[in-house]
């Protein structure tokens, strides 16, 4: 087993004895990590008597589909779909775009009280969000931007997560290549976007996913701050199936697997590039 | 012919009179009436099937009430809208009306944040000592605060005997209806097979609520005379959690279980379990037809007892006299016995009057859903619960000597005791 | 003489040129960060420093009456027993579910960072977990954990002939149980960014070192391993700040029962700021929770910064 795992390609072709330890062992890993979230898609497709039942019912006796319809028409989801994608597209797009400024301050240029601030900027993730909450509340309210796009979109333009996994990055590349782009005359906005931005793709790709979850999976701050459902985001659709007297877990469960789907499909095909990565990095030196 | 010219004359004079009136009427008005229709907001935490009957009486009153425009915005849990309306309350834009939990509005009064309902009551728009009454006691007794009514209450629920009806018929059991019927029917339910159980007679679910609703069919109280201290350590208190704890260790006829019953009863693994009138709707999607639920006044062994909860409706002060008048209009309508009695009907709660109670709707209704008959008669004993704003913190306090002695951590004395010591020194810091 | 003056002079306009050069770059960092920081200011620097103020409050926020109590919310902490209790149950959870996590997302980053037929897949199984939303995944680990042997877990301990357990509703058992939701809902996103990470050591490190025949574990040793730190040392930081500030999964799982044995620092400023109305002790605890945090963030820079390899 390789644990960098860089094999040369005419070792990949060939069924190795690695290759089937590594999809046992992935295989059974896959099954536990799945096993909770395949107990929520089949109750979101099984017909209401099977979904309580003693012994437990494994495989639906038909696929219940109408749970979905029913959970679809409870809140008005295709619009909580739109507000949701808006946000979490134009927060990302913002997200990437601040923290490749800062990280790159951070990471490759050199100014005083630079560490100071770095470990200030760590610290606004280390007081809990719940005593936040009421003075940005008044913030937003003195803005004038209570159930607005700018109310949900505005405070989660920094991360700081963000900012320092991309630092993580940026400080990983060789100063020969800035050195060699300064007496080119490269400007560091320049160097920024001919070099480090292409060398972390996969680094870019990571913050991007994660900060487009993030967004997508808020609940708390998106409720606070809107009023109407034409303003609210996806995960608030999912709070009429819980309530403070039982839950419904047929429509629950169909909800949280509908809503989800476009963070898996943008998963799906955007994991691909941690593989041409490793081709790009491979051309640095 | 004269008299008849001067009867106009006079009539004229009446009109110019009239007029004047009207003139100065509409000079007091005329703020609102340039500005359109008074227009408020209503925020609650309604979800599910709750909001359409929400939304739908709304529509109702606006349609009744040309120049009155309610918004009823959902505001997520009642967690979310608490503090969401900590959060507008300190930013200065609250709501014109929302609501409320008894001890959120102790500590909303003590902020002057919201205007007592009394006021209206009292005022042009207000209600007969008559309409008062009939609201239901304790309801009443619970939205007044030092001889004050604050609140009127709103969404109310109590807790009920839930039960398998099938299964009682087919062993030819009556419902229970004190403590030792419920040992004995739960005894007849519980089933073993292959040396193990496959359906318990009851749960116990170790949480405040569990123990409260014993307290109280035994006898107990939650508060002494006078509200400084706790009385739920009292020996009624202590036999109320011993019996709890009996019943899954002595009797071995329930079992304890953290979550919401309703999956298990669903299942057939459990039989019977408390919990309230809201919590029907989940039974039945549970069950899911495969048997028929039914209802009852909660065992009892001392006098027969419930918990009554839920929201009140709260008029913030922040909002104008053209608004808070509005509010006042509107929560009338909410509360009124139509207002509550189709609100009854639609959800599964508890109307808060009288005359909703008697009226002719809820008998025609209840010939046809007679699973709704265990709650109206549960009102007559129903209770609520202090209206402190350390009640919440009181609350958890007990809910750690529920845990304590269901889970063999201490005996129930021990824990109720201690859980009082904790609460009578919160009660002693009250600010009075 | 002349010469040392002349001498001194040109050194003094070099340096002048090397102090406006300086001045150049700090004012073009400026620019780089201002965007953010401008963000995190009014958003987070300024309600932070609110937060500080309103801890020195007896206050609930709405009440016109603010009371200024100096630092007696913070000596009332001390001897406040369910918050200390709160506060190890916290750092239990934060040791047991980082510690666990990483290495299990090391690995899983590894086997994963190859190329194998349906990769894509295996890959987005890890990651399904962290995608799935919190109020339907707890619904699921309670059906799971459900404290009799109706319980989906104990039917399969049955399985194999051991006797049920109560999990979330045992006080020694909540705890792990909670730890294991934790994982499991965190590993996917620890995993893509230890991938990211794999995905920037050049290739060309494991192709010399294999020529020249180097084992599997010593390519790991010497090369991932050490190659990896950046990434390493993000993760437990940023991992450790997380797990400490854990409130919804106990919210949603267990409420912070058995015993409060699943109740956290987060859970308890909520608790006190919303429920029982006391936000001035609210933004005690939450300045106790920071300086904690800060304090372990400056530990583990102390020990690992040094070991962290950045340039090559």
């Amino acid at each position: 087993m390789t644990p960098g795992a860089r094999q040369v390609p005419r070792h990949r072709r060939r069924i190795s004895p690695a290759n089937l330890a590594a999809h046992a062992v992935l295989l059974v890993g896959s099954a536990a990590m799945l096993l909770p979230y395949y107990l929520m898609v089949v109750t979101s497709l099984k017909p209401l008597q099977e979904i309580f039942t003693d012994p437990f019912t494994w495989i639906p006796s038909r696929l219940a589909w109408e749970n979905y319809v029913d959970a679809w028409n409870h809140a008005p989801f295709a619009r909580y779909f739109l507000n949701s994608a808006i946000i979490a597209v134009s927060e990302t797009a913002g997200v990437l775009v601040t923290s490749a400024l800062a990280a790159y301050a951070f990471s490759r240029m050199r100014f005083a009280g630079r560490e100071t601030l770095f470990l200030l900027f760590l610290g606004t993730l280390m007081v809990p969000g719940e005593v936040q909450l009421v003075p940005n509340y008044i913030t937003i309210t003195r803005l004038g931007w209570l159930n607005t796009y700018a109310a949900l979109i505005v405070p989660w333009l920094a991360s700081v997560f963000g900012i320092f996994f991309l630092r993580q990055h940026f400080a990983t590349i060789p100063q020969e290549l800035q050195d060699a782009a300064t007496l080119d005359g490269a400007s560091h906005l320049t160097f920024l976007r001919r070099v480090v931005v292409p060398l972390s793709t996969p680094a870019f790709i990571t913050v991007a996913v994660l900060t487009f979850l993030g967004s997508w999976n808020a609940l708390t701050w998106p409720l606070i701050v809107t009023n109407t459902p034409e303003m609210r985001p996806i995960m608030v659709g999912l709070l009429a199936f819980s309530s403070e007297w039982g839950t419904q877990p047929r429509l629950l469960m169909a909800a949280a697997t509908f809503a989800v789907l476009p963070v898996l499909a943008l998963f799906f095909i955007l994991q691909r590039y941690f593989v041409e990565g490793i081709a790009r990095a491979g051309l640095r030196f | 012919m004269w008299r008849d010219i001067e009867g106009v004359q006079v009539m004229g004079r009446r009109w110019n009179i009239w007029w004047a009136v009207l003139a100065g009427a509409l000079l007091v008005l005329e703020p609102a009436l340039a500005a359109g229709p008074v227009t408020i907001t209503f925020w609650h935490g309604m979800s599910g099937v709750l909001q359409p009957a929400v939304n739908e009486l709304t529509e109702d009153f606006n349609r009744l009430n040309p120049g009155i425009v309610v918004t009823a915005q959902y505001q997520g849990t009642y967690g979310a809208l608490n503090q969401k309306l900590i959060a507008a309350v300190a930013a200065g834009n609250p709501p014109t009306v929302s609501q409320v939990f008894g001890n959120w509005t102790d500590q909303l009064i003590r902020a002057g944040a919201i205007v007592p309902v009394e006021k209206f009551i009292r005022g042009p728009e207000g209600l007969s000592e008559e309409e008062v009454n009939d609201i239901l006691p304790p309801l009443r007794q619970a939205n007044t605060f030092n001889g004050v009514m604050w609140t009127m209450p709103f969404n109310k629920s109590l807790y009920l005997l839930f039960y398998n009806a099938d299964l009682l018929r087919e062993q030819n059991l009556k419902v229970p209806q004190t403590w030792d019927d419920l040992v004995a029917t739960a005894r007849a339910l519980t089933r073993e097979e292959g040396g193990r159980v496959v359906r318990y007679g009851f749960v116990v679910r170790p949480t405040t609520d569990y123990f409260l609703t014993m307290l109280l069919t035994n006898g107990g109280d939650f508060l002494a005379p006078g509200a400084r201290e706790v009385a739920f350590h009292s020996p009624a208190g202590v036999e109320a959690l011993q019996f709890l704890v009996d019943l899954v260790a002595t009797h071995k006829v329930a079992y304890v279980l953290p979550g919401f019953a309703d999956a298990d009863f669903g299942a057939g693994k459990v039989a019977m379990y408390f919990a309230t009138n809201p919590g029907l709707a989940f039974a039945r999607a549970a069950v899911a037809g495969r048997f028929t639920i039914g209802l009852a006044p909660l065992p009892y062994r001392k006098k027969r007892a419930t918990i009554l909860t839920g929201t009140d409706l709260a008029i913030l002060a922040r909002a104008t006299p053209e608004q808070q008048a509005a509010a006042w209009k509107y929560i009338k309508f909410l509360t009124g016995t139509t207002g509550t009695t189709r609100w009854s009907l639609r959800t599964f709660y508890m109307p808060v009057r009288r005359s909703a109670v008697e009226s002719t709707l809820m008998k025609v209704y209840l010939r046809d859903n007679p699973l709704h008959k265990a709650g109206l008669d549960s009102l007559a004993f129903a209770r609520s619960e202090p209206a402190l704003a350390e009640w919440q913190e009181i609350r958890d306090i007990i809910q750690d000597a529920v845990e304590e002695a269901i889970l063999g951590k201490k005996t129930a004395a021990q824990a109720l005791g201690d859980a009082a010591t904790r609460a009578n020194r919160l009660l002693a810091q009250r600010p009075r | 003489m002349a010469t040392t003056s002349a001498l001194s002079a040109r050194l003094r306009a070099s340096e002048r040129s090397r102090r406006v050069r300086r001045l150049a770059e700090h004012l073009e960092a400026m620019a780089f960060l201002l965007p953010a920081t401008a963000v995190l200011a009014v958003f987070h620097f300024f309600p932070i420093g609110y937060a500080f103020y309103i801890s020195l409050l007896r206050w609930n926020l709405i009440d016109p009456r603010r009371v200024f109590v100096g630092l007696d919310n913070y000596r009332q902490l001390l001897a406040d027993e369910k918050f200390l209790t709160a506060l190890a149950n916290t750092t239990y959870f934060a040791l047991a579910s980082v510690g666990l996590a990483l290495p299990l997302a090391l690995g899983c980053a590894l086997l994963l960072n190859r190329r194998l037929a349906g990769i894509s897949w295996y890959r987005t199984a890890f990651f399904i977990p962290s995608v799935t939303p919190l109020a339907a995944a707890a619904m699921v680990w309670q059906w799971l954990y459900h404290p009799d042997q109706f319980g989906l877990l104990n039917v399969l301990l049955r399985a194999v002939g051991l006797p049920p357990q109560r999990w979330l509703l045992d006080p020694v058992q909540a705890m792990p149980a909670m730890v294991v939701v934790a994982v499991w809902s965190t590993l996917g996103r620890d995993m893509v960014i230890f991938l990211a990470g794999l995905q920037a050591i050049p290739a060309e490190y494991y192709e010399a070192a294999q020529i020249d025949g180097a084992s599997s574990w010593q390519l790991f040793r010497h090369i991932t391993l050490p190659l990896l730190s950046p990434t390493t040392y993000f993760l437990l930081i940023i991992s450790m700040i997380g797990a400490f500030k854990v409130f919804a999964l106990p919210l949603f799982l267990t409420g912070g029962g058995p015993l409060n044995r699943t109740f956290t620092v987060v859970y308890s400023i909520y608790q006190q700021g919303f429920q029982y109305f006391r936000m001035g002790y609210a933004a005690a605890q939450a300045y106790t929770l920071f300086v904690i945090i800060l304090l372990l963030t400056l530990l583990q820079r102390r020990l690992l910064a040094a070991r962290v390899h950045y340039e090559r």
